[in-house]
């Protein structure tokens, strides 16, 4: 059944270090590079350092689009459950953080809307095909299927809005509210987040 | 080519008995749809190195298809002869190499939204299979045993919350000799029925003194083929336009001999294929031993549906990026007996209901243990569920109830 390029542990390029990438970085994020890997040396996880170069970002270049993927939940297809637990905690912290930076920022307090969506669904315990909760490979309902969490302005709080959607509907629904049209995208805009 | 174009040379490149069985049943392979007849093959094609259980399933499913009359066969499969290929499917050489071919048929399916169609003819056709040919019942009611938080000396959450539902939680087990008493009881059941891989020792870390009569797989025996295996990742790793896929591909097509499994012991080749196949095809198996015990145990349940399965967790290594997990060096790391024992816990949860997917589930009989303590939980038809005991109590007692 299918299977994505993310859950095998086998694979994972070597983060390139040419003098070259390392000054774009530099540039980028207005921080020496000994400073950059000083600070990384601090972190515990990969998505730690997205998130600080994320808000990084934010500081020096204000971005009005900025897409962060955080990969540490994926340690879930090496098959240990309590790694995968450390993961989610994290992820949920760190999404936290981001929220709170956006609004501690006046480039984006108040007019900045975050979207949260896992990529996949989970296998359930019961289905044969699967092992549980490590991978999203039995092409059933649930592994096909996840939530959203959208914040910010023109969004009510605390509604739940229960729909199928499908992913692909996130992208013309950005290019209504960021105001571009996204001429390729599939899908139908979101309308309650309009 | 489509399956009705197959000749019996087509299979001459398949393992001696594979290739008589497919050249036996050709009349049949050749009625059935390519949407299926490659999920088919992949089976057939390991039937050498398949456990008994699993070759007699396959025997059984080929005569099933064998005797389907011409209308039957159109019945059987209408629903897969609707699911639409594409010609680059068709020209893929699914013969031989139709794991690769599924591998592409699942992404075909995935991006046409065929998915659910799919999904339900297979379910369909499997729901068919067993009522013409329904598995057999175990010769004797299965056990299956977990060992877990091996290393741990205190843990003050619960443990077996999964399994509690289901069984009895003991808090007063005694703990001296109760690891001899599980493998003696094991090795007790394999004499008494012995039958090939029917009774199983599965150890995530050194395998404790057992009685020969056990299939015994352990981590650490295979120590220096992981090393072999993590010599090969990182030589194919380096290799230009190498990506997740063309890399499972590679681990797929490795043979025992690539690892040095199997020198000179043609008497282990099933063995050895499986655990090859456990190294190979599980994800995290190559370096976290909790996960190689739980996807071990779950191919040991689905493929050889073994009477008894004792499985031991042994602490796995902390969490370092994987580029350091494969480097070869990947057991010098500091061990993390906590994560272990939380991965244990869900890793038995799972072992159970693998276990209850094969027949006789209602009869079957399960024991978790925390090693060295005092805590177990027992599954059996004669226990009851969701309850708990504070008595003192031996494991062979505990073994005596839930059996």
């Amino acid at each position: 059944m299918p299977r994505d390029n993310y859950q095998t542990p086998l694979y994972t390029p070597e983060l390139s270090r040419s003098e070259f990438e390392l000054r774009q970085l530099e540039e980028l994020l207005k921080l020496s590079v000994g400073d950059f890997k000083l600070h990384a040396l601090t972190l515990s996880s990969p998505d730690e350092l997205s998130v600080y170069i994320a808000r990084r970002l934010m500081r020096q270049l204000a971005p009005s689009f900025l897409w962060i993927t955080l990969h540490d939940i994926d340690i879930a297809h090496a098959g240990a459950y309590s790694l995968y637990i450390d993961g989610i905690q994290r992820t949920d912290r760190l999404c936290a953080e981001l929220w709170k930076a956006i609004q501690s920022e006046p480039e984006y307090a108040g007019k900045t809307n975050l979207f949260i969506l896992p990529d996949f669904g989970r296998d359930s315990d019961e289905d044969s095909a699967g092992n549980g909760f490590q991978h999203h490979r039995t092409g059933d309902v649930l592994s096909r299927t996840t939530w959203m969490m959208a914040l910010g302005p023109g969004i009510r709080e605390g509604v739940v809005y229960d729909r199928p959607l499908d992913s692909m509907d996130l992208a013309p629904t950005l290019g209504s509210i960021l105001g571009f049209s996204p001429a390729v995208a599939q899908g139908h805009v979101i309308k309650e987040l309009l | 080519m489509l399956p009705r174009d197959l000749k019996p040379e087509d299979f001459k490149d398949y393992p001696p008995e594979a290739r008589a069985l497919a050249v036996e049943h050709i009349v049949a392979l050749r009625e059935l749809p390519l949407s299926f007849l490659p999920s088919l093959l992949r089976e057939v094609i390991e039937y050498d190195f398949k456990f008994p259980v699993e070759r007699a399933a396959v025997e059984k499913e080929l005569a099933n298809l064998s005797a389907l009359s011409p209308r039957d066969l159109g019945e059987w499969f209408r629903a897969f002869t609707e699911i639409r290929l594409t010609q680059k499917l068709e020209r893929f050489d699914w013969v031989n190499d139709p794991a690769q071919f599924v591998e592409q048929l699942a992404a075909h399916l995935w991006s046409t939204h065929q998915q659910d169609a799919f999904r339900s003819a297979a379910i369909a056709y499997a729901e068919r299979l067993r009522a013409v040919a329904p598995p057999q019942p175990p010769a004797l009611p299965r056990l299956g045993i977990a060992v877990i938080g091996q290393g741990v000396s205190a843990y003050d959450k619960p443990l077996f919350r999964k399994l509690r539902p289901h069984g009895a939680y003991f808090t007063r087990v005694d703990p001296e000799s109760a690891l001899p008493q599980l493998l003696q009881i094991a090795a007790d059941r394999a004499k008494a029925h012995s039958a090939p891989y029917a009774h199983w020792y599965i150890d995530g870390g050194a395998a404790a003194d057992h009685d020969a009569s056990l299939t015994c797989v352990s981590y650490a025996a295979l120590a220096p083929v992981r090393a072999a295996l993590y010599r090969k990742l990182e030589k194919e790793i380096d290799r230009p336009g190498m990506g997740p896929e063309a890399l499972r591909t590679t681990l797929a097509r490795m043979r025992p001999a690539d690892l040095g499994l199997g020198a000179g012991r043609d008497s282990e080749a099933v063995l050895d294929r499986f655990q090859l196949k456990v190294l190979t095809e599980g994800s995290g198996t190559q370096i976290f031993s909790t996960i190689f015990a739980q996807w071990a145990a779950r191919e040991a349940l689905r493929r050889a549906q073994p009477l008894t399965l004792l499985v031991r967790f042994a602490p796995r290594q902390r969490q370092r990026p994987m580029n350091e997990l494969l480097s070869g060096k990947a057991d010098s790391g500091e061990s993390d007996p906590l994560g272990s024992l939380v991965d244990a816990d869900m890793g038995a949860y799972y072992n159970w209901i693998n276990q209850q997917r094969l027949p006789g589930a209602e009869q079957s009989s399960f024991i978790a243990w925390f090693e060295g303590h005092g805590e177990a939980l027992a599954i059996g038809p004669s226990l009851p569920r969701g309850t708990m005991s504070n008595g003192p109590c031996e494991m062979k007692q505990l073994l005596s109830l839930a059996s």
